[in-house]
């Protein structure tokens, strides 16, 4: 009972810290309707600044928070006017993809600037710790617990009695209507960028005075915490996102202490995923004003609007450039001839990631555009089909069309299973949901050591046979390249008959508007557990083939940047335009190869050339469909 | 026939971006890198990079192997095993590319075995620790000493040195922490100790306060750390924070300077091992160069790093004076074959399943440093 107690007391003391990691995103996301990854690369920043102020500068602790905070909130505004104001217009689902290229630039800016290694924060509170039998609390704490509570209140006041807080709230819950009666929203979503960059830059402070140090690399996993509480709380309600931050810390607490260390985010997330199931707007997020988005930004975005809807009424008629199925052959088969003219390995290896992860992409492209439930979870449905290879492969000794069956057949299960929860949701709510997905299967994959066999990975995959082709074997590179071609192109062209049949029509009827889609008849769950099955489907199998290419699996190639970078291909390549998917996917797959040459530049370029191509065409380069 | 000649002229093009001008009589001899350079490994991969560069510069200013230079070729693999198997695909479409060292973890190292070994090109890992490593194929080397060689040492650290009956294992979950948590508890309970904890923290893991009061009402006397050094800081912080004063013992990764500095006064009295020792006089030349160029002092994995190029250059050298063709093929087994050679990290003489043996001496953090037991 006393271990119980004290760990409540240790959830309570890393919740709070997720409360404040939260508060920032929700702020964000209530005014400007957008989920911000760059917040992660925000918070971390905000740590590091007000490092350097203290180890280079010699500041004291609080004049250098003060300092780290400023320019963290000024980067904020920046972040604004770079990278979301040119895509005001463009399609909800653009801006979304603008922070993430923006928080890659800033996380590699900042390995640059300060090194990838961790350094010790050079200012601390106090070492004082209170006991309580064996349960404890330290200074620290309680000034973080004084700090959370301060912002909170602060936040509520200045949104519920001040005429900009009024105006912010305004915007949020109908941004033209605010707009007519004369509120400069464009300075609203610049004052709730520049606030969510201070709180992010505050609590990167708090976290880094917590852990007594700060590294490049920690905007990911204390990002994610974020989200996931401000999810569980409600998106975009105050009050929900420091409830949500305590829960969540006070859940995964007692998963690692009653379950095991390593299960805590799969537990973790698999409680918000539940939770989500029972109330799809989060603990707080309820019809009630008093949430600072209002009514609509606290239901988890538009109901009823499709993420290709933009928020300026006019739709563009941008035109949709897209391949007829048989096209996917026909380029299928202009490709077989590029071994007889290039013997180089390396480009053929190449080719043959841009081939699967243009599959990849396209099956993210078919849940995220046709049916307009963006996937941020992708890489768990490849991991699953490359697992399946994996597994069955090597102990079993099965020939590939039997592991390739069993991977796209399990894939397609895990990805029905996977989305039952997600019914429910829409927006950016299911998004979200998708990303909890992603985490719950990388960590199923390092921690599932019977199986998986863990971080040991499986080695040594047999080169692929196809019994049906008289035991025929694939060893070599060039071989391989035509087995994996072959298999992409039947798969595109599969993939592109059902978006372009009556099926497609009722994914799109539905991504469009999914309340219009069920009065009319259609019996919506049943053709978004489709769309999933068929999405699972070919993950699945780029899955299994990229298990036959790499000869070994282990879970790093499923981690959450795999699911990313894979949505990023889809919205790149216009949503719902499996042409487009497949093309971005081919080409950001090959891109980093030659990008080699800026080392580590290189995701800096990487950023920066997503960014320009999110300019031009922030409908994807072939255009959405 | 146009048609054709276009095809050709593709290719070559394709072929030039990929590989770069090349073909001249004298020209260098190659080698190839890859580590995680970038992402959440990068600390590790920098320690590779800046001793190999180091040793490239001294090596190339003392005029090479045997007066003809030496070009290392850097790449980044950021723990990917895709990008790792890219690299390998590279290095092994490079003419005139003999040796390559890397990578960081084994499934990086891994996933560029394949491809290395078909196009018969040895590869030395400094520190993959997959007890499975070098058994891939005759092309894989390491320099790290195997963990189940080591699980006696952690055995005789944790029972006999620190008096260790009630034994927690709290452990990094990656292929090295595993194997070695899970050999070290059957070498502990070998020698009459009980293990009341063995439990797995996830990479990139800051808070481990549950971690911390579950290993408190266990109340074991020794607690046996093999985690890296970024986290285990925040975890002897956190545990001394809590009131715990139980001994810790550990594995060679917390002989890094950055882990002390990291974890300032919680470190002291942590009892470890390394192989390499920072303040040893014979590896003083290598230590004052490093901290000449990088205004650092070297650590475990930059000394591993060093020895690993050494070994391959070594065997380069074997092959150049043999006047056999200097082919990838030659110098696997120059490496297999090499006589025993002294290194930053004890001497390198490759077994019969490419294993080394090293010694490690017993160190002990003491006034914010490491000094021997």
């Amino acid at each position: 009972m006393e271990l119980f107690l004290s760990q409540i007391l240790n959830g309570l003391a890393i919740g709070q810290v997720y409360a404040l990691i939260a508060l920032g995103f929700s702020l964000v996301f209530g005014v400007a309707n957008i989920i911000n990854f760059a917040q992660g690369a925000l918070f971390m920043l905000g740590a590091f600044i007000a490092y350097s102020a203290i180890a280079w500068f010699g500041l004291p602790l609080v004049p250098a928070a003060a300092v780290s905070v400023v320019i963290v909130a000024i980067l904020g505004l920046l972040l604004e006017r770079i990278a979301l104001r040119p895509l005001i217009g463009a399609p909800y689902v653009a801006p979304f993809l603008s922070t993430l290229a923006i928080s890659t630039i800033i996380d590699q800016s900042a390995e640059i600037v300060w090194s990838p290694e961790s350094q010790p924060f050079p200012a601390s509170i106090s070492s004082t710790t209170f006991f309580i039998g064996n349960a404890y609390i330290t200074v620290t704490d309680l000034v973080i617990f004084g700090f959370g509570a301060a912002a909170t209140v602060a936040l509520t006041l200045f949104v519920s009695f001040t005429w900009t807080g009024r105006a912010l709230r305004a915007t949020a819950q109908d941004a033209s209507a605010a707009a007519q009666l004369g509120i400069r929203t464009d300075v609203m979503r610049q004052i709730a960028f520049g606030l969510a960059g201070a709180l992010g830059a505050l609590s990167g402070i708090l976290v880094a005075l917590y852990f007594q140090s700060v590294f490049p690399q920690m905007g990911i996993p204390f990002g994610l915490k974020g989200f996931a509480a401000a999810l569980l709380g409600g998106l975009a309600s105050i009050p929900g996102a420091v409830v949500g931050g305590l829960l969540l810390g006070i859940g995964e607490t007692l998963a690692s202490a009653y379950v095991g260390d390593s299960y805590r985010d799969a537990i973790a997330f698999t409680l918000l995923l539940l939770m989500l199931l029972v109330r799809p707007n989060g603990l707080l997020g309820g019809g009630r004003l008093d949430a600072l988005g209002g009514a609509a930004a606290a239901a988890g975005a538009m109901p009823t609007t499709s993420l290709l809807a933009s928020s300026s009424s006019q739709q563009s008629a941008l035109r949709a450039y897209y391949l007829p199925p048989w096209g996917f052959l026909a380029v299928g088969a202009a490709f077989t001839l590029v071994p007889l003219v290039v013997s180089s390995t390396y480009v053929l290896q190449a080719l043959i990631y841009g081939f699967i992860f243009a599959l990849l992409s396209a099956s993210t492209s078919l849940v995220s555009g046709s049916v307009g439930i963006l996937s941020i979870g992708q890489a768990a449905f490849f991991g699953v089909g490359a697992y399946a290879v994996g597994v069955f492969a090597r102990p079993y000794g099965l020939p590939a069309d039997a592991t390739l069956v069993i991977a796209i057949g399990l894939t397609a299960l895990v990805a029905v299973g996977a989305a039952i929860p997600l019914l429910k949701l829409t927006g950016h709510t299911a998004a979200l949901g998708t990303l909890a997905i992603g985490q719950i299967g990388f960590l199923v994959f390092l921690n599932w050591v019977s199986v998986t066999r863990g971080p040991m990975g499986i080695l040594n995959i047999p080169h692929p046979v196809l019994e049906l082709l008289g035991g025929l074997r694939f060893a070599t590179t060039e071989q391989k390249y035509w087995l994996v071609l072959g298999f992409v192109a039947v798969a595109l062209v599969i993939a592109e008959r059902y978006v372009s049949s009556p099926i497609g029509r009722v994914w799109r009827a539905i991504r469009e508007d999914r309340l219009a889609a069920l009065a009319a008849g259609l019996p919506v769950r049943r053709y978004i557990l489709l769309a999933f099955a068929v999405s699972g489907a070919l993950a699945g199998l780029a899955g299994g083939l990229f298990a036959y290419v790499q000869q070994v699996v282990s879970p790093e190639s499923f981690t959450v940047e795999t699911s990313i970078l894979v949505l990023t291909m889809a919205v790149l390549g216009g949503l719902g335009n499996l042409t487009g998917a497949a093309l971005a996917g081919f080409a950001l797959a090959i891109l980093p190869e030659f990008l080699r040459g800026f080392a580590e530049w290189r995701m800096i370029v990487y950023g920066l050339l997503l960014l320009v191509a999110l300019r031009v065409r922030p409908q994807g380069l072939l255009g959405a469909r | 026939m146009t048609f054709r000649r276009a095809a050709a002229g593709i290719a070559l093009a394709l072929g030039l971006i990929v590989t770069g001008a090349s073909a001249h009589a004298a020209e260098p001899i190659k080698i190839g890198f890859f580590a995680p350079l970038t992402g959440n490994l990068a600390n590790f991969g920098e320690r590779f990079r800046e001793s190999v560069q180091l040793y490239e510069e001294q090596l190339n200013a003392a005029g090479g192997i045997d007066g003809r230079k030496v070009e290392i070729i850097y790449e980044d693999d950021r723990n990917s095993p895709k990008e790792a198997a890219s690299i390998a695909q590279k290095f092994a479409n490079t003419p005139g590319l003999v040796f390559v060292v890397g990578s960081f973890s084994t499934t990086a190292s891994l996933a560029a075995a394949p491809i290395l070994t078909e196009a018969k090109i040895p590869q030395v890992s400094p520190s993959s620790s997959h007890p499975d490593f070098p058994k891939f194929s005759p092309y894989q080397f390491r320099q790290n000493t195997r963990q189940d060689k080591l699980a006696p040492l952690h055995a005789e650290l944790v029972v006999d040195k620190l008096k260790g009956k009630k034994i927690a294992i709290p452990f990094f979950q990656d292929d090295w922490g595993q194997t070695t948590a899970n050999l070290t508890k059957a070498a502990i309970e070998q020698r009459g100790g009980e293990v009341v904890l063995i439990e797995p923290i996830a990479p990139n893991a800051r808070d481990f306060r549950p971690l911390v009061s579950k290993i408190k009402s266990l109340n074991p006397d020794v607690i046996f750390l093999p985690v890296h050094y970024q986290e285990a800081s925040a975890f002897v912080q956190q545990l001394r924070q809590a009131g715990v004063t139980t001994p810790i013992g550990s594995p060679d990764p917390l002989s890094n300077p950055k882990f002390v500095e990291l974890a300032g006064k919680d470190a002291e009295g942590i009892l470890l091992y390394t192989s390499f020792f920072a303040d040893d006089p014979k590896v003083k030349p290598y230590v004052d160069a490093y901290k000449a160029k990088y205004n650092r002092l070297p650590d475990q994995y930059s000394a591993l790093a060093y020895d690993s190029i050494a070994v391959g250059v070594n065997a380069i050298r074997t092959v150049l004076q043999s006047e056999k063709p200097l082919t990838g093929e030659n110098v696997r087994d120059a490496i297999a074959t090499a006589p025993a050679y002294e290194g930053l990290t004890g001497t390198t003489k490759y077994d019969d399943e490419r294993e080394v043996n090293k010694k490690s001496t017993f160190i002990i953090i003491k006034n914010g440093a490491y000094v021997l037991y």
